[in-house]
């Protein structure tokens, strides 16, 4: 065994790759990436023999790996917040298909608004989907957790995935010592996965996925009864761990419960602060104990009730409040406690940071009252700032009938906010302000998730000066649709330009993009393709270049560029690509597209000096050696036809353009001049 | 403060990001040679985050209190009339 000092994201990654996983499969989503990272790295050098499917989304992600388990493998997957949402039909799938793949939660809120916080509502989401849960308090318990949850989950009486919740960035970017089992022990303790009830072999075939009617609750009955089955399970699992590697878990962790008057009941890494609490309360002769709940499901009725049957006071601490109820730990802690009765107080803190200060006061707030009570610790209060930042001020002169001056909108110069937190030299930041400007003031932008958005949508401050709203990463061209039909409807000759990078455009908002545009709606589509999720910290998408380096091709993505514009030719409608480095090209195509009957297409190639690694005085001028080297064509195209726009001379050699950019430093000379020919290709056919 | 915010998490206060001092971020500074500069534009019209303002008759002029010294406007200038000079020094 290796003490080592890593954050929860990297060891989770290692206990996949001790876990022998042979299939993984995540989508860039903060904060996990950290995991993402980590396991690419382990893979690409050889530490870990898996293949890692890198996707344009998680419900293809937690599909993969269903698929990868459904053909008789180990898969891992990492998600969060509207990440895990985006999983949900996929992850009641694989639960009822009985495929005991785990999945990594870095816990963060579900929005809107958008978060990257912990809180618990993500994983609380799934509750009800069959999966055993585990709650981590810190890096050793993720990785110990992970172990045996593939060693639970398989075992023939429970065959169930995992949810193991590390949460956002009090666990995923908090390094910590911790120990790294020896692949010998873990072997020892977690045999080769071969399953006897799902796997594909043409010499012994069987089918998956049924359909069903009247067996439907008698399935539901056996997920249940996995479920039941897995507590004992569980324990067996914990107590072989024990003895293998040394280190002591249970559904619950109980501490100095036993004479206790008052105990705090909680779930992840808040329970290392209530644990610590308890010794000093216990030093000044209060008769307190901690309870952590480990495994949430199975839940772990019995050991409660014995751990609280002699409390006359239970604090519940919860992550997550069920809207129109209670938080989901207290009513299930209550229901446990329903023969015994003691006084409950409930504590919801939502994704707020909870130190020993806050616990202290939360326990002498409880330790004063006789009578049990619900309050929601340390909510925000907005103040003046905040109250004058949205506007609330002109919502109530508007709810009293009042003509509202707008004085905010009035300068129409920049339709776009100054002051945006982009990077320096952020060309997305020129393309929309450009955008903006050409089709004036009288324009809703709907925009997806990405750099954009974070930057537009900061909190309480506005970075546009239209109407504008942030959807989801996934649907900004439906929501655009329903827009474009609400404003008809109303009368409102409106411009609704869809903006979002390659991500939201051409990958994980592809469905949404080519069914909007088969129906025809009459909206400005805008992808600015800076070639990867820039947001997430410079993951690869289906549009960065080939051999181009990011943190999940860390020696060069090995497939091709898709060709968005071309796809979206094959529509039928009004295309066209754009460089930064012709802004009069540029506004001559927008007005084209606001012009056009139908709907269309903006492609801008948008070089990013943070994920292309370039200085970010070259933004410009890599655009134009774009255009110079052929790497990027311009044209339009309309019902099929298609025009060139404009061409260089003399072509430039394409190393012109790759030079320049870090992210194609590591290329051989071999390599540049199989990009030289593709580059020559495609601008044959193209020209 | 009695008041709410908006339910929705909507704002009827648009623009509002330009409280952000995008310039505490600046390492290099552009400062304009205004001899050398005619001024064509190029600049402005390249500048990501369009803080790089002219009116007719006045001098190019830069709003430091956004200029993130990306070095775009200096690259573009067609006469070099831009140079990137570090902070502090």
């Amino acid at each position: 065994m290796s003490e080592v000092f890593l954050s929860s994201s990297e060891v989770a990654a290692h206990a996949a790759r001790l876990a022998r996983v042979e299939v993984v499969s995540a989508y860039p989503i903060t904060p996990n990436t950290g995991v993402i990272g980590a396991l690419t790295e382990l893979i690409e050098t050889g530490q870990m023999n898996a293949t890692a499917v890198n996707v344009e989304g998680e419900h293809s992600a937690a599909s993969v790996c269903a698929g990868a388990s459904s053909a008789g493998v180990r898969a891992f997957t990492a998600t969060c917040g509207q990440g895990m949402a985006f999983m949900h039909e996929v992850l009641w799938m694989a639960s009822g298909m009985a495929l005991p793949m785990v999945v990594a939660v870095t816990s963060r809120g579900v929005g809107s608004p958008q978060t990257i916080v912990s809180d618990f509502s993500d994983i609380m989401m799934e509750r009800d989907a069959s999966y055993l849960q585990f709650y981590s308090e810190n890096a050793q318990e993720v990785v110990d957790s992970i172990i045996m949850a593939y060693k639970i989950g398989e075992n023939e009486n429970v065959l169930l995935p995992s949810f193991v919740c590390l949460e956002a960035f009090r666990m995923t970017h908090t390094y910590e010592p911790v120990e790294i089992p020896d692949q010998e022990k873990v072997d020892s303790y977690l045999p080769p996965y071969r399953p006897k009830h799902a796997f594909y072999d043409t010499d012994y075939p069987v089918q998956q996925g049924t359909g069903s009617v009247p067996d439907f609750t008698y399935r539901k009955y056996q997920q249940h009864m996995g479920l039941i089955n897995a507590k004992k399970v569980i324990k067996d699992a914990c107590r072989e761990f024990e003895e293998v590697f040394g280190r002591k878990y249970g559904l619950v962790d109980a501490h100095k419960v036993e004479d206790a008057e008052v105990v705090v009941v909680s779930m992840g890494c808040v329970s290392a602060v209530s644990r610590r609490l308890v010794n000093e309360y216990r030093k000044k002769g209060v008769r307190i104990g901690s309870l952590k709940v480990r495994v949430f499901r199975p839940f772990p009725e019995e050991e409660i009730k014995e751990a609280l049957s002699g409390a006359k006071k239970v604090i519940v601490i919860d992550r997550f409040n069920s809207p129109g109820s209670h938080g989901v730990l207290y009513t299930e802690v209550r229901s446990a406690l329903y023969d015994v009765k003691p006084t409950i107080i409930s504590y919801i803190v939502g994704h707020e940071d909870i130190y020993s200060a806050d616990m202290e006061k939360m326990i002498d707030k409880a330790l004063e009252k006789d009578e049990g009570f619900e309050e929601w610790y340390n909510l925000f209060q907005p103040d003046e700032f905040w109250v004058k930042a949205s506007g609330s001020d002109r919502y109530e002169q508007l709810k009293k009938g009042e003509t509202v001056e707008r004085d905010d909108v009035k300068d129409t110069s920049d339709l776009m906010a100054k002051g945006l937190n982009l990077c320096p030299g952020c060309i997305p930041y020129l393309v929309c302000r450009k955008v903006l400007t050409t089709l004036g003031k009288n324009t809703v932008v709907p925009y997806a998730t990405g750099c954009v958005m974070a930057a537009t949508s900061g909190a309480v401050l506005s970075g546009w000066k239209v109407p504008a709203g942030h959807y989801c990463f996934t649907n900004v061209a439906s929501a655009a649709s329903g827009i474009k039909a609400a404003l008809e409807k109303r009368g409102k000759d409106y411009n609704v330009v869809a903006i979002g990078g390659d991500g939201g455009i051409a990958d994980i908002g592809f469905q949404a993009l080519s069914g909007a545009v088969e129906r025809g709606h009459n909206i400005i589509y805008v992808c600015y393709d800076n070639e990867a999720y820039m947001n997430t910290g410079v993951q690869r998408s289906s549009t960065t270049s080939y051999l181009a380096a990011t943190k999940t091709t860390l020696t060069g993505k090995k497939v091709h560029k898709k060709d968005i514009a071309r796809i979206m030719e094959a529509h039928g409608i009004y295309v066209a690509t754009m460089l930064p480095c012709f802004l009069k090209d540029m506004e001559k195509k927008i007005l084209r597209a606001k012009e056009v009957d139908g709907p269309a297409f903006l492609h801008i190639l948008s070089p990013c000096p943070t994920g292309w690694a370039f200085d970010p005085a070259l933004g410009i001028e890599i655009s134009r050696l774009a255009y110079e080297t052929g790497a990027f064509i311009l044209y339009e195209s309309y019902k099929g036809e298609r025009t060139i726009s404009r061409l260089p001379k003399e072509r430039k050699p394409i190393e012109e353009y790759l030079k320049l950019q870090g992210r194609f430093s590591h290329l051989t000379a071999d390599q540049i001049q199989e990009i030289q020919k593709d580059v020559d290709e495609r601008f044959m056919q193209m020209t | 403060m009695s008041v709410d915010l908006i339910r929705g998490g909507v704002t009827h206060n648009l623009g509002t990001a330009a409280i952000m001092n995008t310039g505490s971020w600046r390492v290099f500074k552009p400062v304009i040679d205004l001899e050398k500069c005619k001024p064509c534009v190029i600049c402005s019209q390249f500048c990501p985050d369009g803080i790089v303002t002219y009116e007719k008759d006045k001098e190019i002029s830069i709003n430091f209190y956004y200029c993130k010294g990306c070095g775009i406007c200096a690259h573009e200038c067609p006469r070099g009339a831009i140079e990137m000079v570090r902070e502090g020094v």
